[in-house]
């Protein structure tokens, strides 16, 4: 006995002198120079701020710090990585290719850390998060070189450093649908006709899905969500009891009309483009996934929504606080963006079929529908990082 | 006089106790295991249960107040708020729902199985026994593919599934849902079963059934009463490991479940975790690990005091086979259609897509190499070589084989030690620690394990100022880490198994005779457990093989490893090239496992019984 209350007790011990260690750790880390107004010893010495920078003068500081890491949410990172090193001889570009929550799930953890693999995230700020609680916090930074700032649009720039946009789209399957798009207003697919024959990913399965339905119940949308309806069925849109808006009350509808979830938007465009079907369904899903047709031999078609198809998905681009490579990082950061040569390589990526350009100056893919055609709701990341779980609250009680 | 004794004796009695523990090795190691444990496994829980009851930033929106401030939010949420019901109860439903049928379904299968294979005369039994370890090898999310391809309806769009091709018509309820999520996961986890039973019955001495035949018992009656008392024990150790594993995974669930919305603890876990509630995530794993716990302790409870029988008599066991006679070639036929479709189809399917140009159409003209050794070609793939002329595979390739190699042997020897203590230390407290501790990484979600790591040991690890770790970020040290005490479970129960076997009466006889811990433990028991340790290698080589979640917050950029590659190919639009790596994922486990089992060294069945 006596022996096992002496294990005990040690144990207890270095139990308690362990997390001691721990707690002491934490603290250190979360403390660090951000007295507000004065610049960061970092901020100081990569010039963060500093927009004015020429390429020719980045890249000469680039070669010296010789290498850049690229954490990306898209496969494409490889291809922007070998073009990123033919252009720039010298400067080493490693791309990782990751899912979004898990980036930034080691992004943080790094960062706190003081361990900085990732010099470049490109990421999206669906729901403002990494507004509100990376760039505010001065972990991220939007650097947004001025010669390219001007041709992009104020709306995507205020809160983020936009690379381009992508869109949720309802798509049909041409084969079966000859004539044309079966469904125009968004109202009908909450219409007994289409029960169960909607697919789409489950809001509550990810962020991007969350800041997707949080988009209808915000800003102007409801109202044109409600115009829609009278529009379509010539009557005023009655709402439930405890709904407070058009947006809501479509996705009351929307639930009760059973739609189908897939675990992934790849597989909602092959149940619904795929050839040889008498009764497809139609669904939403990310609006890349048109690329895919002619390699898999689908038939998927859009739908241009009326009143409109949902938030954009702006693709982002950030440079990591504390990022040992930030002259590389800018560089990337500029080349990514199409820089300002006419050279776009480090755009071209990027700027496919379902994919749009937030430069005005870049043409989208051939075949694209031109973006200001599209019916596409106003995005306010302030606005959906406050509602996005009132929203996704809601949708989960449904 | 005896009065001035007795304070000196006890004294000096206490002092020779304290010097036989300090100078005891066998203490010294249980000491530092226990120290190790804690720090690598209670810490990571603590950081979680804190995690919980912290204000995150992201809800500041929501409850007003500072990040880090301490609060009942996340659990008054989950416990008691109108969103309790959707959130925890109905999921909680229907995780118990899985949990319980796969482990029914699973345990049956993988004893009757086992009991084929051990105890009767089925022919082909060479085949037999490689063909039945290969669900464990097959990533389960092969499987629930495979039962889409046959069981697709007309719901979910799509090219049709092979039945509804037939014109069959598939009732929704079987191809997705409940039904399908159950026997996917029973295809998968009766590999536990399987092993833990067979090793039991392997121990056994058919003398013990010749004498109840002796006795005018009936073939059935030896079953009940004799046989499946004695395997009794092995049974509801699978019962742990098969129900703790079917209500954590999520994948399956995730696939089969989502097309009828249904949802369970594991699946809700998933989507908060990628919502980035990770306090609710976090919430939820602890009562899933609440949950197994209590799972663990019934079994303690059920087995009782007589935790295993003594079935390796002193004098040499002998097996005779008991004759399935007129029911032979029916079982015999049953089984090959059994692992034709559970094995082989997934398999084949696999295979076939891999040399598919373009998926989904199933003509000669359409089969290709290109996936495997093609160049780079602008039109396919968006320019990528095939995996055997691309440098990033070989570069995973090596990254794998070296991870699975190095953790497999560190894992194995720490396994092998934990095993001792366990295996010695049976009923006492120090032993139930230790056995207590080592089952935790079992349930802590992988994704949240190889988070908490990352923190810790980025930074050095200081205690009074003295660097006892330096910071390990980016090495290859911490991923062998992270993977070598998550895989802990695995590989204590084949150490303490392994231990369990050696009689204690010959580590005695070493110690009358002279020799020390050390030299007991490398001149006899190591040479004695050499094969248990060729198969304690073997499952944690396949678990690590396969693994992502884990490892992917861990690995750089450069590091990176053949399950990365293949969720990469998948996301890149290249699910033939993932196809491919997958393939070459399973040749090299098979490969290893074939080697290790014809050469006789190994058996993973023998590595996990006890």
């Amino acid at each position: 006995m006596f022996k096992l209350k002496k294990l005990v007790a040690v144990f207890l011990a270095i139990t308690l002198v362990f997390s001691l260690a721990a707690c002491g750790g934490k603290k250190a880390s979360s403390e660090g120079g951000k007295a507000e107004g004065e610049l960061t010893e970092w901020e100081k010495s990569s010039q963060i701020l500093n927009m004015d920078q020429t390429e020719a003068e980045l890249y000469e500081l680039a070669k010296e710090e010789g290498t850049v890491t690229l954490y990306s949410i898209s496969s494409r990172c490889t291809k922007v990585a070998e073009a990123f090193m033919a252009k720039y001889p010298g400067v080493e570009c490693i791309p990782f290719d990751i899912k979004h929550n898990e980036l930034l799930e080691k992004v943080t953890r790094e960062h706190e850390a003081g361990q900085n693999i990732a010099d470049v995230v490109h990421a999206k700020d669906l729901d403002g998060t990494l507004y509100n609680e990376y760039v505010l916090n001065k972990i991220f930074y939007n650097y947004l070189p001025t010669e390219i700032a001007s041709k992009i649009d104020d709306s995507l720039k205020e809160t983020q450093t936009p690379l381009y946009i992508e869109l949720v789209q309802l798509f049909y399957n041409e084969e079966a649908n000859p004539n044309g798009a079966p469904i125009k207003n968004i109202w009908e697919i909450t219409q007994p006709q289409w029960k169960g024959r909607i697919m789409m990913q489950n809001p509550l399965d990810d962020i991007s899905w969350g800041s997707w339905i949080t988009g209808f119940c915000v800003g102007d949308t409801p109202q044109q969500l409600a115009d829609a309806y009278k529009e379509l069925t010539g009557e005023e849109l009655q709402l439930s009891d405890g709904v407070e808006n058009a947006g809501y009350e479509f996705l009351k509808r929307l639930h009760a009309n059973n739609p189908i979830y897939a675990s992934s938007s790849d597989e909602i465009a092959e149940a619904v483009g795929t050839k040889g079907q008498t009764n497809p369904p139609i669904g939403f899903c990310s609006s890349s996934k048109i690329r895919k047709n002619e390699d898999n031999g689908w038939c998927l078609v859009p739908i241009n929504l009326i009143p409109n198809t949902g938030i954009p998905a702006v693709n982002t681009l950030h440079i990591v606080e504390g990022s040992q490579h930030p002259n590389a990082a800018k560089l990337l950061v500029r080349f990514m963006l199409g820089g300002t040569d006419g050279d776009i390589s480090g755009y071209k990526p990027f700027n496919t079929l379902g994919g749009w350009p937030v430069r005005d100056d870049i043409e989208p893919a051939e075949g694209s529908t031109p973006y200001k055609e599209l019916n596409v709701a106003g995005f306010d990341s302030k606005v959906i990082y406050t509602y996005i779980n009132t929203v996704r609250d809601f949708w989960q009680l449904l | 006089m005896n009065s001035a004794v007795m304070p000196y004796s006890k004294s000096k009695r206490l002092k020779n106790q304290i010097k036989s523990i300090i100078t005891n090795p066998y203490n010294i190691i249980v000491l530092v295991a226990i120290i190790l444990l804690t720090y690598l496994i209670i810490l990571p829980l603590l950081d979680m249960i804190s995690t919980t009851f912290s204000l995150a930033q992201k809800d500041l929106r929501v409850t007003g107040g500072q990040a880090g401030d301490f609060t009942f939010y996340y659990w008054k949420r989950l416990l008691a708020s109108e969103l309790s019901g959707r959130l925890l109860v109905q999921p909680l439903m229907n995780s118990l729902l899985i949990g319980v049928s796969v482990s029914v379904c699973a345990i049956s299968l993988g004893s009757v199985l086992a009991w084929l294979m051990v105890r009767t005369d089925l022919p082909f039994k060479p085949f037999f026994s490689l063909a039945v370890i290969m669900p464990y090898m097959i990533p389960s999310w092969c499987k629930s593919q495979a039962w889409l391809s046959m069981f697709k309806t007309e719901r979910i769009g799509g090219a049709p599934g092979f039945l509804m091709s037939l014109g069959i018509d598939v009732p929704d309820w079987l191809a997705y849902g409940p039904v399908a999520i159950i026997t996917v996961l029973s295809l998968h986890y009766y590999a536990y079963a399987y092993l833990l039973v067979s090793a039991a019955l392997n121990s056994i001495n058919s003398e013990l059934e010749e004498m109840g035949e002796i006795q005018g018992a009936s073939k059935y009656t030896i079953l009940r009463k004799i046989t499946f008392p004695l395997v009794m024990p092995a049974m509801l150790s699978a019962v742990i490991l098969t129900f703790s594993k079917a209500i954590g995974t999520f994948g399956v669930i995730n696939y089969l479940g989502s097309k009828v919305n249904f949802v369970t603890l594991s699946s809700q876990l998933y989507m908060n975790n990628k919502s980035q509630n990770t306090q609710t995530a976090f919430a939820m794993a602890l009562i899933m690990i609440c949950i197994a716990s209590i799972s663990v302790f019934i079994n303690q409870r059920l087995i009782g005091s007589r935790k295993s029988f003594a079935t390796i008599g002193g004098k040499g066991g002998r097996s005779t086979l008991l004759g399935l006679g007129i029911h032979k070639p029916l079982i015999t036929v049953i089984l090959i259609v059994f692992f034709a479709v559970g094995i082989i189809t997934p398999i084949a399917i696999l295979i076939l897509e891999s040399f598919m140009l373009k998926q989904g159409s199933y003509s000669i003209a359409n089969l290709t190499t290109h996936y495997w050794i093609g160049d780079p070609n602008p039109a396919i793939m968006e320019g990528l070589p095939g995996i055997f002329k691309n440098r990033d595979f070989i570069n995973a390739l090596t990254n794998s084989l070296k991870l699975t190699f190095v953790n497999g042997v560190f894992g194995t020897i720490i396994g092998q030690i934990i095993g001792y203590i366990c295996a010695k230390g049976r009923g006492t407290l120090h032993g139930r620690i230790v056995e207590q501790l080592v089952f935790i990484p079992y349930l802590i979600p992988s994704i949240a394990f190889g988070g908490i790591f990352l923190s810790m040991f980025s930074k050095s690890q200081e205690l009074f100022g003295v660097t006892l770790i330096p910071s390990l970020y980016g090495t290859f040290a911490l991923l062998t880490l992270t993977s070598v005490v998550k895989h802990l479970p695995f590989a204590s129960r084949a150490g303490t198994a392994n231990m369990l076997q050696i009689g204690g009466e010959l580590e005695e006889a070493a110690s009358i005779a002279g020799a020390g811990f050390f030299k007991r433990f490398i001149r006899i028991i190591f040479p004695l457990s050499k094969g248990g340790f060729v198969s304690g290698f073997m499952l944690i080589f396949v678990s690590i093989m396969k693994e992502l979640d884990l490892i992917i917050l861990i690995m750089t950029p450069t590091t990176t490893t053949l399950p990365y590659l293949a969720f990469q190919y998948q996301n890149g639009n290249a699910p033939q090239a993932s196809n491919c790596v997958a393939i070459v994922m399973f040749s090299i486990v098979f490969l290893v496992y074939a080697i290790a089992n014809l050469s006789g060294k190994a058996d993973l069945s023998k590595s996990m019984g006890g």
